[in-house]
């Protein structure tokens, strides 16, 4: 044998390698309703409350799983539903993300972000497979639905607060968007929602590669200019 | 390539619209580049944002229920319990010593036997999933790239050698035991002697950075490294790998470990994230 002998190399550095400590999920009792006004702190306060409530569903605490189905199930279910067009399917990926963190909740990593940008990304990308699978793929803008327009809250969330940051959040998000030239939005909702390519784009709305690329680029430049105070929020308060 | 261009292509690639040769370019520009990939960080950010502009709905109200009765009778999810047995109520106690000592050799055989059946059983349990996942992907590659059947063909032969493997009757099969590095993953292993093949199965591995990958190195009780083979793990982390043994060699050893993407060691050079328990013959 040429192969030197195994040996065995040291920890992965990572901001989480203390101990575990079980969480103390009397802590996270739904606070009572408040004015729905947020600020920096109520958001890092919310991302923290969910990276205990995940690493609370490690130990089996059902009650874990029922807080974040609160807190998120309609914007997973609203992504779904965006991608698919489809109100049974979009439960069902609903379904799927939900017992996919039950089942699997090391696979949210509090270090790399907050846990509404994962499970936001988990459930497009559930529903773009689903779409791929059943060959759904459908025209997004033959849809009847406007792809802004939305729902008025019908005060059904059972977490008051948590839905009042977040829907703060969702007002300045759609506020950007609604913000961009429709060209340019209608790019980036077909390439994050319709998850086409920008070949795909292109051949969709008959205009040049090098459009679509530049309208892209302008897009998300503009969103990130417009929705810079969120992203770093994100970066110092996500870690936590 | 001009300023605009990189940022075209970079802002593209976050947001997740390119096609395979121009992302394999971004890729190469983010590993070369710590600026690019802080860039592309960034546009992710902003990316992950845009899904909050998809239209309010609320699913059914009944889904809730059915989300948390799933959870609570997942067998996926092992929670402890507590066996209770009224043996007082069963035996007099006149015989209550006598039968303590039956009992407590019995108890020592029965959680050996359950041991076993557990290991078996989880092994039986994520091979049926990975391969039902397996399917999955292959059914949407299937739809967006046409042509597969190399990949198929690749499918079928691992699929016939687990076949091997989990129908042998020879076959060593056990849990991976987690490290300190292992952060939620959890891993299950089955070698045949008469397949002279092995797969590893691991869940929950946790995302690693561009130029970095998993492996997995077979050894020998000695240490001597007899196979290794590097993977991906799909999104939540999940992986299936079929590794080939040389013939007559006696795997003892198992080590699924990060290691750098250009790499070709058979020895681990990264952080260990799962192993096997020594294990004699």
């Amino acid at each position: 044998m040429t192969e030197p002998r195994l040996r065995r190399p040291g920890p992965i550095a990572t901001t989480d390698s203390a101990p575990p400590v079980l969480p103390d999920l009397a802590a996270i009792q739904r606070p009572v309703s408040r004015v729905p006004s947020t600020t920096v702190d109520e958001r890092r306060q919310r991302a923290e409350q969910d990276a205990v409530l995940v690493s609370a569903l490690a130990s089996g605490e059902v009650g874990a799983l029922e807080q974040l189905y609160d807190r998120y199930s309609a914007l997973v279910f609203s992504v779904a539903l965006r991608v698919l067009h489809d109100h049974a399917i979009a439960e069902d990926v609903t379904q799927e993300v939900f017992l996919r963190i039950w089942r699997q909740p090391g696979s949210f990593d509090p270090a790399r972000g907050k846990f509404i940008s994962w499970i936001s990304s988990v459930a497009r990308n559930r529903a773009l497979d689903e779409q791929r699978r059943l060959s759904r793929r459908r025209r997004a803008e033959d849809q009847d639905e406007d792809p802004v327009a939305d729902l008025p809250a019908d005060g059904r969330g059972d977490d008051p607060a948590g839905a009042a940051v977040l829907a703060e959040e969702r007002r300045r998000v759609r506020a950007a968007m609604t913000g961009l030239p429709p060209a340019q939005r209608r790019v980036i909702e077909l390439a994050y929602f319709g998850g086409l390519t920008q070949t795909e784009i292109a051949e969709r709305t008959g205009d040049p590669l090098g459009t679509i690329k530049t309208r892209v680029r302008l897009g998300m430049r503009k969103l990130r200019e417009t929705l810079a105070d969120l992203v770093d929020d994100e970066r110092s308060g996500g870690n936590a | 390539m001009s300023p605009e261009e990189r940022e075209a292509l970079l802002a593209s690639f976050a947001l997740g619209t390119l096609s395979a040769p121009d992302a394999a370019d971004a890729e190469r520009l983010i590993r070369s580049d710590p600026s690019a990939a802080a860039e592309v960080k960034r546009y992710e950010e902003i990316a992950e944002l845009i899904a909050l502009a998809a239209p309010l709905h609320r699913p059914d109200p009944h889904l809730r229920e059915r989300v948390l009765a799933a959870a609570r009778r997942d067998p996926a999810v092992r929670r402890p319990r507590r066996l209770h047995i009224p043996v007082t109520r069963l035996l007099p106690a006149a015989a209550m010593a006598a039968a303590l000592a039956v009992v407590s050799v019995w108890a020592v055989n029965l959680q050996a036997e359950l041991k076993d059946l557990r290991d078996e059983t989880a092994l039986l349990t994520a091979v049926v999933e990975s391969d039902a996942k397996r399917l999955d992907q292959l059914a949407v590659e299937r739809d967006s790239q046409g042509d597969i059947s190399i990949k198929l063909q690749t499918a079928l032969q691992e699929q016939q050698l687990i076949t091997s493997i989990v129908a042998d009757p020879e076959a060593r099969s056990f849990e991976l035991e987690p490290t300190e590095s292992a952060h939620g993953a959890t891993g299950s292993y089955a070698w045949s002697n008469a397949a002279d093949s092995a797969v590893v199965i691991v869940r929950s591995l946790q995302p690693i950075g561009f130029g970095s990958t998993y492996r997995i190195t077979l050894a020998d009780r000695w240490g001597n490294p007899l196979a290794a083979k590097s993977f991906t793990p799909d999104e939540f982390g999940d992986a299936q790998v079929v590794i080939a043994t040389p013939a007559g060699s006696w795997p003892q050893a198992v080590y699924v470990f990060a290691t750098n993407e250009d790499s070709d060691s058979k020895t681990p050079d990264g952080p260990v994230v799962l192993e096997s328990v020594s294990i004699n013959p």
